[in-house]
């Protein structure tokens, strides 16, 4: 297993942006958990062990049911504007 | 009367209730009195819902209610939304959510006539062993201040274990219901993945994630569990199992069965305190009769390498619905969408959260999910068939619930010193298996320890009836 990774992209991909400070302090702490948690390499599974009986969860009948009132969930949104939550600009101008 | 009504165990003080001995607003009025003295030093809460809990109990007195908890004060913690009251997770990005809705446990307590006296701290989004991890401030332990009350229930096993409220709901995805109730003395239970509805429980790792009691006594646990456990068709994984009649069925005839228990190796990490308190816990099984059966775990040093690539995996899913649109926390500015969404993360999260998130990125990116996440899968089924196993020969396990007693705030800088606070909790969270922590007495310096008691899924009754035999001849 490889244990290095590339913490910059990580973030990118996870919507966070760290600081300076913070980048020193997780780089080694998350190398260190990754290079903890690939013991899970060492053991010797025997090949046909493999994944069985995973679980399929049943989906609920497809029946219209009242939603929450809209005043209610636009309450929790952080902008709003009448009955429609807001969103910075989607398409960014060049 | 000659204890206090905040002394009273739930089946006690409901029955009192009901029976119109003692008025609901009595015995709100005592918790409040007892949360304003002791909160102060403690910390156990983010919201008290004085008021609610004043109307809640106005209106069990006045309709006489009869419902199984009528009049209890129960401190719910954070995670578990409940409508119109704010629900933080104790996290910056949730700080001023106000939840539209109930969880379904709420519902389920309400309609059992009980009182919600507050909700309380608890680590950011469940995530870490100590209550340190909150965005607010720390819990502190009752038994003794510089020490903290575990994790990540630690507000709900701290205001309980104060008689800050007469039981509480926390949430368990790796230890959080039953390490807490060992460092404050209490009973805590993490029910069978599924026996619970999760409808409203604020997601952080939604393979191992279930809601569950922190109590002063077996009966009490017992109790609790049957009003919240049921299927529920808002929440798929639910169970249609049965829910029996748990508090009513906890007589045991001694020896009636198999015990399984940890070969000394296995418990080898744990400090002399704990092992000597197990030991006494397995003397006491012995010698009433009980079989005892040593159970080999082979995979236990594993489990939490596994779960620290499976809970932090479905974490950075799960949370990825924090943007700062919907609900929570926005950043304030002008921005792009993309930086706003992530401006509003990384000021909402704090530091375990984010390293959560990443090494969850990380186990899901291009590359490495085989190795890491799919590797992770497949040693979470061997976990799994390791119990299997075990429970052809022995009906409950027993284990220490923790490697050591409370330790001080501030000891565990190091985060893999933190999360192996959970060594012997984590492996039931993989498997789906329901487990109780029980008190098992204290340390010289007066700190509480506890056992583990692990059932087969679904036999919460074994693990119940086994506790409550237990109970009282392990207390010391």
């Amino acid at each position: 297993m490889r244990d290095r990774f590339d913490l910059e992209h990580l973030c990118r991909l996870a919507h966070l942006h760290l600081d300076s400070e913070e980048m020193a302090e997780l780089r080694p702490q998350l190398e260190q958990i990754v290079a903890w948690v690939s013991q899970l390499g060492e053991l010797t599974i025997e090949k046909e062990a493999g994944l069985t009986g995973e679980t399929r969860l049943p989906f609920r009948p497809d029946e219209v049911e009242a939603s929450l009132p809209r005043e209610e969930v636009l309450a929790a949104a952080a902008e709003k504007d009448e009955a429609f939550i807001k969103v910075p600009k989607v398409i960014e101008e060049r | 009367m000659s204890r206090p009504l905040t002394d009273l165990p739930v089946h006690e003080l409901s029955q009192l209730v009901r029976r119109g001995e003692v008025k609901a607003q009595e015995v709100v009025e005592a918790y409040l009195n007892n949360i304003k003295e002791k909160e102060p030093k403690l910390k156990a809460f983010i919201t008290v819902t004085e008021e609610l809990a004043r109307r809640q109990a106005r209106s069990v007195d006045e309709k006489k209610a009869k419902g199984k908890l009528a009049g209890v004060p129960l401190a719910i913690k954070d995670n578990i939304l409940t409508a119109g009251v704010r629900t933080t997770c104790a996290s910056r990005i949730l700080e001023h959510y106000i939840p539209p809705y109930n969880a379904t446990v709420i519902d389920k307590l309400l309609a059992a006539d009980a009182v919600i006296i507050g909700k309380t701290n608890m680590d950011e989004f469940a995530m870490g062993s100590s209550t340190e991890n909150s965005a607010f401030y720390p819990t502190h332990n009752p038994y003794d201040e510089k020490r903290v009350p575990g994790g990540s229930s630690g507000g709900s096993a701290a205001a309980v274990a104060a008689g800050e409220a007469a039981a509480a709901l926390g949430s368990d995805t790796g230890g959080s219901i039953r390490q807490p109730a060992a460092f404050c003395g209490l009973v805590g239970l993490k029910p069978t993945y599924g026996r619970v509805s999760r409808y409203g429980l604020v997601a952080f790792a939604s393979s191992l994630d279930q809601i569950g009691p922190l109590t002063r006594s077996v009966v009490d646990a017992a109790l609790i569990l049957e009003v919240i456990s049921g299927y529920d068709p808002k929440d798929s994984t639910s169970a249609k199992e049965p829910v029996a009649a748990y508090s009513q069925e906890l007589e045991l005839t001694p020896g009636s069965l198999r015990v399984g228990y940890l070969e000394e190796s296995r418990a080898k990490d744990a400090s002399a305190e704990v092992r000597e308190a197990y030991r006494r816990v397995l003397e006491v099984v012995e010698s009433e009769g009980f079989e005892l059966v040593p159970v080999d775990f082979a995979l236990l040093d594993y489990a939490l390498a596994c779960y620290y690539v499976i809970a932090p995996s479905e974490a950075s899913s799960n949370l990825a619905r924090y943007d700062g649109v919907r609900y929570g926390f926005r950043y304030p500015g002008e921005h792009t969408l993309r930086e706003m969404y992530s401006l509003t993360r990384t000021a909402g999260f704090g530091r375990e959260v984010k390293r959560r998130i990443l090494l969850g990125t990380f186990a899901l990116s291009a590359g490495y999910y085989e190795a890491y996440y799919g590797r992770a899968r497949v040693v979470r089924q061997k976990i799994g068939e390791e119990f299997r196993q075990a429970f052809k020969k022995a009906d409950v396990i027993i284990t220490p619930t923790t490697p050591e007693p409370a330790f001080l705030l501030g000891a565990k800088v190091d985060p893999i010193a933190m999360y192996l606070s959970d060594y012997f909790t984590v492996a039931v969270n993989l498997a789906g298996l329901p487990a109780i922590s029980l008190p098992a007495g204290f340390t010289p310096e007066g700190l509480p320890l506890g056992v583990q008691l692990i059932g087969d899924a679904f036999k919460e009754q074994s693990i119940f009836q086994l506790a409550f035999f237990l109970e009282k001849k392990v207390k010391s």
